[in-house]
């Protein structure tokens, strides 16, 4: 027979049994055993796990004083060693969850796994989903039983050490990892299952969650376009024909830069592209401006339609590149450029 | 500017003009010299002014609005 | 319209004085193999080598991997419109194939300089053996999908020194078919140990489902008319939604050089088999469409995507299983194709490989649209065991020995860096949310 998983709870003021809204400023306060819904938790748990404290705080108080109210928890789940920590379930109590979000931080600095739960769109959820594990609830606490006894399966499973499973198959939110997994049946096997069910109208569930790129901000226009400098990028792989920091063909880590000071077009003499994902042969034998148009933007320059180019263009080839290394080069540029006070950037992106 | 704009719209890129082909993407090589220059120098100044246009959310501007007479779809 | 598939099993692959099928054992009389082979002066310094599953051994730069087949009733020729090959409709009749055993060609660069390689410059940030093709005949991957149990004849052809070689594909190619044709003729005036009929009359009252892989065509690099390159009847370049019968696939319809995926693939297709063994009971498999993928203006890729929503809907098709061979903007294609059936009231599951979740920083499709609601995941294309050292190397990807022959780490799956891309979803492996 196991020894106990120590679990330590955390619970709002409400929950905790001080009162309501006019004491969410309840300092960190930590009992011994459960508390509140904490006994349905012990309950729950049975002989595989024990609430050993109960760490309450005002709603208010964790959000307003974090540092504070951090240290304390700090200190406490330093003192008591926990082997997990269970917090809320917070429902759609915004700064509750938030409260959990931050609390199951504090745990995984500690190197101690926690669990929560509450409703999906809970702030708590937007701002901490990544790095905790919560259990989805509805907005009513009338579910507590049942969530309760959820949270105790995954709180005896983390506080014994296990790794979980993908998160559909033990009940957690997903928090936008995606991990190698080896599925009963095969693809084909699966897809042709799936069509079964679609065709017949029958239940089915797809493997690939739709998820969006972070929406950029779009930066204001510029007000007079009279007075910008415009930097030009391209990630066609344009480099000069010597290609003199060996730009790669494929996956590239790095971008680099070029002198165009002086220079009215690119000429398929002194430049060449090596991107591998399409036919360079219009690039390198015709007219390298088609992926870096510095001729156009020259004429434009002359004719006083925005002050200048700046001096000096950036470049990488974008052939199965990962989003982070692009992220990470996207990066280095702009912030050169906005080093430079550069106004706007015209980029190619073949 | 991209000859494939769903890819950059998609990724978030806030202003996007579209482009010929990915092979040559600001010009088009089976015009002659001068229709070439014209449709690269079109991309560019539709670039220009898309810097100038408040956008709020992922904008194709289109920069050759009767392109379909100049664009058969031929690959060879 | 039906056809016949006699089976015959390779359960081991022997060299002897004779080329000949019996009792489950494939005899080789190598000398006859390879003079057939030679038969083509700018192959005469090629060799033959046989490896078989167990054995210590690696097996590098394999381009196309083709199971021997034979028509023996019915029109055309298995593998139709290549290499000189007859392009009249296959799919009906009878078909004798090998099972068990494959000819891999692969071509030997371990002579060439790095400058020389095939594209030597994306090699500069992994390890040679993530860019390349490569099989080990033992050790912990070796049993996976798609060629884990497979004797393999290998087709070892030196690398033309500083050229593409398309020449030398070319004749590469056409020896493969040779070789094919003469492995295969071993199983004539002999009754199938294993027959399977593949009868797709349609059943009333069931819906109409079909398969629609998605496959680049390599135009952009060797030209329209070159034989190079995955094709339909022969045909490699751009062009409008193939309509196959299911059963024409099966006849080695659909051919690619390795360009992308390998020609064994597609007669032994997974999609294609199941669903073909799911007939008239839940569903009719009523064709099978392919669409060509690399066009480069989006303007194209999207008359593409409607003319094949189109066509399904002639077909009277109510769903379809999308894949799709190479990521990249070809993707978009895919995804198009997905989109465009959706709103014409095709249902689609769109089966793919995913993008590399970048530790949850990357999303798994680079385009996605709100008409996908049906997705089965491939993987990544991750090997999760590194490999072992070998005893033996076939072919050759690097200068160096130690890399054809040594440990290779475990690959880590991402667009462009994958052991084995399951298109098809030949593999259980998958990718899950946490």
């Amino acid at each position: 027979m196991e020894t106990p998983v120590r679990v330590v709870h955390y619970l709002n003021q409400f929950f905790g049994g001080i009162g309501a809204e006019e004491h969410a400023n309840t300092p960190v306060q930590v009992r011994d055993g459960p508390v509140g819904p904490g006994r349905a938790l012990q309950q729950m748990l049975g002989e595989s796990g024990s609430v050993v404290a109960t760490i309450i705080c005002g709603d208010n108080y964790f959000v307003e004083e974090t540092e504070a109210a951090s240290q304390t928890v700090r200190e406490a789940l330093e003192r008591i060693q926990p082997s997990v920590v269970v917090s809320g379930p917070a429902f759609d109590a915004g700064r509750y969850g938030m409260a959990c979000g931050l609390i199951s931080g504090l745990a995984t600095e500690l190197g101690i796994p926690s669990v929560t739960a509450m409703h999906p769109d809970n702030s708590g959820i937007v701002v901490y989903g990544k790095d905790m594990i919560a259990i989805p609830t509805g907005v009513d606490a009338a579910e507590m039983q049942a969530v309760l006894k959820d949270v105790a399966g995954l709180a005896i499973r983390l506080g014994r050490g296990n790794e979980l499973g993908p998160a559909d198959e033990e009940g957690y939110l997903p928090r936008g990892y995606r991990r190698i997994v080896n599925r009963d049946k095969s693809g084909a096997e699966r897809a042709l299952e799936m069509l079964t069910a679609y065709v017949h109208d029958r239940p089915f569930t797809t493997e690939i969650p739709i998820r969006a790129y972070e929406a950029i901000p779009a930066p204001a226009p510029i007000a007079n376009i009279r007075e910008a400098t415009i930097a030009m990028v391209s990630s066609g792989g344009i480099v000069p024909r010597s290609n003199p920091d060996h730009q790669v063909s494929s996956r590239a880590e790095n971008y680099f830069k070029y002198p165009i000071e002086g220079i009215d077009e690119l000429s398929v003499d002194d430049w060449i592209s090596v991107h591998g994902g399409f036919n360079t042969v219009y690039l390198n034998t015709k007219d390298p401006n088609y992926a870096l148009p510095l001729r156009y933007a020259r004429r434009m320059e002359a004719q006083g339609e925005f002050k200048s180019l700046y001096h000096t263009c950036f470049t990488t080839a974008g052939t199965g590149c990962a989003v982070s290394v692009a992220q990470r080069m996207g990066a280095g540029i702009a912030g050169e450029l906005r080093d430079a006070g550069v106004d706007a950037v015209l980029m190619v992106a073949t | 500017m991209s000859a494939l704009p769903s890819v950059p719209l998609s990724v978030g890129a806030n202003r996007v003009v579209r482009g010929v082909r990915v092979e040559h993407v600001c010009g088009d090589p089976l015009l002659s010299e001068e229709q070439d220059a014209a449709v690269g120098m079109r991309i560019v100044a539709t670039a220009i002014q898309s810097l100038q246009t408040p956008v709020d959310k992922p904008t194709l501007f289109e920069p050759l609005a009767a392109d379909a007479s100049k664009e058969a779809t031929h690959v060879s | 319209m039906s056809l016949e598939l006699g089976t015959f099993p390779v359960n081991d692959a022997v060299l002897g004085t004779q080329t000949r099928w019996h009792g489950g054992v494939l005899e080789l009389d190598l000398e006859e193999l390879q003079a057939l082979v030679r038969e083509d002066p700018l192959l005469k310094d090629s060799r033959l080598e046989l490896a078989k599953p167990g054995e210590s051994a690696r097996i590098s730069s394999y381009e196309d991997v083709v199971e021997p087949r034979v028509k023996v009733s019915g029109p055309g020729t298995v593998y139709p419109g290549v290499w000189g090959r007859s392009s009249e409709k296959v799919g009906t009749g009878r078909t004798h194939r090998l099972s068990g055993f494959a000819v891999m060609e692969c071509l030997d660069m371990s002579h060439l300089s790095n400058t020389e390689q095939l594209w030597p410059s994306l090699k500069m940030n992994e390890h040679p053996a993530a860019w390349e093709r490569f099989v080990d005949m033992s050790g912990p991957n070796a049993e996976r999908p798609p060629f884990g149990g497979l004797n393999l004849l290998c087709l070892v052809v030196r690398a033309a020194e500083g050229a593409t070689g398309e020449e030398r594909r070319s004749s590469m190619h056409a020896a493969t078919m040779r070789l094919s044709d003469r492995l295969a003729a071993t199983t004539l005036d002999i009754d199938p140990p294993e027959m399977e009929t593949f009868d797709l009359t349609p059943r009333s009252g069931l819906p109409n489902i079909a398969f629609v892989p998605h496959l680049a065509s390599s135009e952009w690099t060797f030209g329209s008319r070159s034989p190079l390159g995955t094709s339909v009847y022969g045909m490699s370049r751009l062009n409008y939604p193939w309509m196959l019968d299911p059963t024409e696939v099966l006849d080695g319809a659909i051919y690619t050089g390795g360009a992308a995926g390998t020609t064994w693939m597609m007669v032994n297709n997974p999609v294609v088999l199941n669903a073909c063994r799911m007939h008239g009971r839940d569903v009719n498999f009523k064709t099978c469409v392919v669409q060509r993928t690399n066009w480069t203006k989006e303007a194209e890729k999207q008359l593409m995507a409607d003319r094949l929503a189109h066509a399904l809907k002639m077909a009277d098709i109510q769903g379809a299983v999308i894949t799709n061979d190479v990521r990249g903007q070809r993707f978009l294609e895919a995804i198009l194709s997905v989109q465009a059936c959706e709103r014409e009231g095709v249902k689609v599951v769109l089966l793919t490989e995913e993008e590399d979740s970048e530790s949850g920083t990357a999303p798994p499709l680079l385009v996605s649209v709100p008409e996908l609601k049906a997705a089965v995941s491939a993987g990544t294309g991750a090997t999760l065991h590194p490999f072992d050292g070998v005893q033996r190397s076939i072919g050759g990807f690097d200068t160096t020995q130690e890399s054809n022959m040594g440990e290779i780490p475990a690959i880590h799956g991402r667009y462009g860096t994958s052991h084995f891309n399951d298109i098809f979803g030949y593999d259980t492996q998958s990718y899950d949310s946490y």
